[in-house]
């Protein structure tokens, strides 16, 4: 009996997953989940790190469900992830976050005149 | 009433309960009550997040070929360190992406553009 629950709960929760990642999937097609800007910063346009980093992750997506295809029917474990693909991934998402960071400026100091007149607003 | 019985009725009550939480989550979804708009899109604008998107591929990725392989196999299967490693640099990638953004808005809130 214990075992029937349990493969009820194992198709439940697939069923569960499946459904949702249909409908987000189905939410990307018709646009009510936006990916506009999605290789753009603020300022338009395609920005490089951006339109590297989504083929990497393409990639990388597809060579590890060629991974699990290969799995044997008696495997008892995911397949790794070849260490090569985990270096392209880091490589890829470092450039991505410094393009972000030098096209934001988000790290860069305060100008003298905005902390002047932070401080003069705080008086 | 053995303790094996009980424990069987026990069983089956949680996973009425958690079954119904993820089936009222998921109505909810359909219906558009919970609304799924912002989920790659960051938090201060309706830009779509490169790094959101990424997280959410590798996840559903994960996610889904772990139930897959628990199904067939007929138990909880090993997730190795690297698929961990995978996700961990994907959910890093996020965080940073997010702090990177925040920062950014609150510069412009502390320093708008002067009109010329």
């Amino acid at each position: 009996m214990t075992w029937f629950l349990a493969e009820v709960v194992e198709f439940a929760l697939i069923a569960w997953l499946g459904i949702l990642a249909l409908f987000v999937a189905l939410s990307i097609l018709r646009g009510d989940i936006p990916l506009a800007g999605l290789l753009s910063s603020r300022s338009g346009g395609a920005d490089p790190e951006r339109v590297q980093s989504l083929l990497i992750v393409g990639f990388v997506l597809v060579a590890y469900l060629v991974e699990f295809a290969d799995l044997p029917s008696d495997a008892t474990a995911l397949p790794d992830v070849p260490e090569a693909l985990l270096a392209l991934l880091a490589g890829s998402n470092g450039l991505y976050l410094s393009g972000k960071i030098a096209r934001t400026g988000a790290l860069t100091p305060t100008p003298p005149a905005a902390r002047n007149r932070r401080r003069e607003g705080n008086e | 009433m053995t303790a094996s019985t009980i424990a069987l009725i026990g069983f089956g009550v949680l996973l009425v309960i958690l079954l119904g939480f993820a089936a009222i989550v998921l109505v909810k979804i359909l219906a558009g009550s919970i609304t799924l708009e912002g989920l790659i899109s960051e938090a201060d604008s309706s830009k779509a997040s490169l790094s959101r998107f990424q997280f959410l591929v590798f996840t559903f990725l994960v996610a889904g070929l772990f139930l897959l392989l628990t199904i067939e196999t007929g138990g909880f299967v090993e997730i190795p360190a690297t698929v961990l490693g995978l996700l961990g640099i994907s959910g890093g990638s996020y965080v940073v992406s997010k702090v990177v953004s925040a920062q950014d808005t609150q510069k412009k809130t502390a320093n708008p553009p002067e009109d010329v």
